[in-house]
């Protein structure tokens, strides 16, 4: 697996590794470390959502001609992910505990099984079909991080 | 360049062919402990006692394998983006199949019956077998990439050895084949329990534990040890029809012993411990440890100790029926979750999945099977009394799960209507 792709998975991890901190905050109905995770996650998630689709995906598409394949699975996936985050965010504001920890619950079973399908599959893909994947994402990464 | 392919959603199965794979699954379970608790005691615990020799069957085949080729068909292309061939044709076969196999075993054993083995071998051949077919076909597309896709490429030929060296016991009490019972025997259990059902489990552990419950990854050095850590010992034990004898027993327990431990220091260092069903998980990894180490030390304890009782509880339902418990707990809330949002306009919100299947009622279930567990491993000290309660709780273990995943599908079909 390339240092990009690598980098890539790396971030899903990181996200993982801050919802269950989340979760662990949620259910110890504590606030203040609830939203500070929750803010971390978010950020993380919607960076590498606009990451795959301003960037990688666009030039997976390019390579391969594909425009309504596995990238329109994704895209659309990010969308419902999108919603589930703004769901939680409310849930959160209204210290509903119970409700959050259900809704992050799906979240993360629904993340988690987006990520099998991106490492699993597409990565490879975009791997085998995007000739400077390396240099793509490392100058995104480095813009990302700043 | 290879042709891309496609992806998940676009080639998976639609939730209903995966639906009659997995949703009788529980109820059959409940037909096993009712079975036990219901069926002629005379024999147990011993192995070869016709009520256990049933038990087995039904478990096996009748709950098991219906789940486990459910699952691959939407492993196959989630997991490798590789589909099953003819899953819609398949797919319905499948529980009729293997329920047909498992009732004609049964039937063969408890009545004493020529024909039921007859029916039992011809179901199995031909409807098991075309599924075995299809699964050789799309291993052979995979591309290994880890120990799941590893798991996924060659995992058809474990059931085809099992079903084979099954079909020709069952030819054998048909017709009185002339056959090496004990290796034949001794093969057809070591294939289904170890070549099949542990190896596909610790390939679906590798991929379901880290994501479901944040296990840590198996090591890429330890996973490259699936499957032949199980099956080169098994290829080995398969000489043994030509009379070439080896300790492939022995080299095979210890391969058992090894997942076991992987298994169990994963479930430990699981960091959503608080899920409902992450108990399950970590019984069904003490349970393939102690049978491993049981089957290591079978030779040296006392030959009175309910050894073979023991390691079909510990294989069966703490190895096998547990973590099935705890993925239907899963993927049936979260498929149903999923076409939800498929179907409802954008504005409704979808119910979570916990709403979909709330866990306090999980826990109970969980509770159940583990406590239904325990008492099958008890049933050996008084078999004649305690089949009853046994077999009776875990048929309301199961039936309760099975009760709660149509719950579950009865709010789809509320919320789908609104």
């Amino acid at each position: 697996m390339s240092d990009a792709i690598t980098r890539l998975i790396f971030q899903h991890h990181e996200c993982d590794d801050l919802l269950a901190r989340l979760e662990a905050a949620v259910q110890q109905r504590d606030l203040y470390t609830g939203q500070r995770y929750f803010h971390e996650a978010e950020q993380a998630m919607l960076a590498h959502f606009e990451l795959e689709e301003t960037v990688l995906f666009p030039a997976f598409e390019s390579a391969t001609g594909l425009l309504h394949g596995p990238t329109e699975v994704m895209r659309d996936e990010h969308y419902a992910m999108r919603d589930l985050l703004e769901n939680c965010r409310s849930l959160l504001l209204a210290e509903d505990y119970a409700a959050l920890q259900a809704e992050l619950d799906t979240l993360f079973i629904f993340i988690q099984q987006h990520n099998a399908k991106e490492e699993g599959v597409l990565y490879p893909m975009c791997r085998a079909h995007i000739g400077d994947l390396g240099a793509l994402l490392a100058h995104t990464h480095a813009s990302c991080t700043t | 360049m290879n042709t891309p392919r496609n992806l998940a959603f676009h080639l998976a199965p639609s939730p209903g062919v995966i639906f009659g794979c997995l949703l009788p699954a529980p109820w059959l379970g409940m037909v096993a402990g009712l079975l036990l608790a219901l069926g002629p005691v005379e024999g147990l615990p011993h192995r070869f006692a016709p009520l256990s020799l049933s038990l087995v069957h039904v478990l096996a085949l009748g709950m098991l394998l219906p789940v486990m080729l459910g699952a691959l068909f939407q492993l196959f292309p989630v997991l490798a983006g590789v589909p099953v061939p003819a899953t819609r044709w398949l797919a319905p076969l499948v529980a009729p199949c293997c329920v047909g196999t498992a009732g004609g075993l049964v039937w063969g054993f408890l009545g004493g019956s020529p024909m039921g083995f007859i029916l039992g071998g011809a179901m199995a051949t031909i409807g098991v077998g075309s599924v075995v077919i299809a699964l050789v076909v799309a291993g052979w597309q995979v591309i290994p990439t880890n120990a799941s896709t590893r798991v996924l490429r060659w995992i058809a030929w474990a059931l085809l050895a099992t079903v084979l060296l099954g079909t020709a016991l069952a030819s054998a009490l048909a017709y009185g084949w002339g056959l090496p019972l004990k290796s034949v025997l001794d093969l057809h259990v070591a294939w289904g329990a170890g070549g099949w059902l542990a190896v596909l489990l610790a390939g679906v552990a590798a991929t379901v534990l880290p994501m479901f419950w944040q296990t840590p990854k198996l090591d890429a050095r330890l996973s490259g040890l699936l499957p032949g850590l199980i099956w080169l010992p098994l290829a080995l034990g398969l000489l043994e029809l030509a009379g070439l004898r080896s300790t492939w027993r022995s080299l095979c327990w210890l391969g058992l012993c090894l997942l076991g431990c992987l298994l169990l220091y994963a479930t430990l260092k699981a960091k959503r411990k608080h899920d409902v069903a992450w108990p399950l998980w970590c019984v069904a990894a003490l349970s393939w440890w102690l049978a491993a180490v049981l089957g290591l030390l079978e030779g040296v304890l006392p030959a009175d100790w309910p050894i073979a009782w023991w390691l079909g509880v510990l294989i069966l339902v703490g190895g096998a029926v547990l973590p099935i418990n705890a993925m239907l707990g899963k993927i049936i809330p979260f498929l149903v979750w999923l076409h939800l949002r498929r179907q409802l306009p954008a504005q409704v919100r979808v119910p979570a999945m916990q709403t979909l299947l709330p866990p306090a009622l999980q826990w109970i279930q969980v509770m159940l099977v583990l406590f239904a567990w325990l008492c099958l491993l008890m049933l050996p000290i008084a078999p004649a009394k305690l089949a009853l309660p046994a077999g009776l709780l875990f048929a309301v273990s199961q039936a309760s799960l099975g009760a709660l995943l149509l719950y579950v599908l009865s709010r789809y079909v509320q919320l789908a209507k609104t």
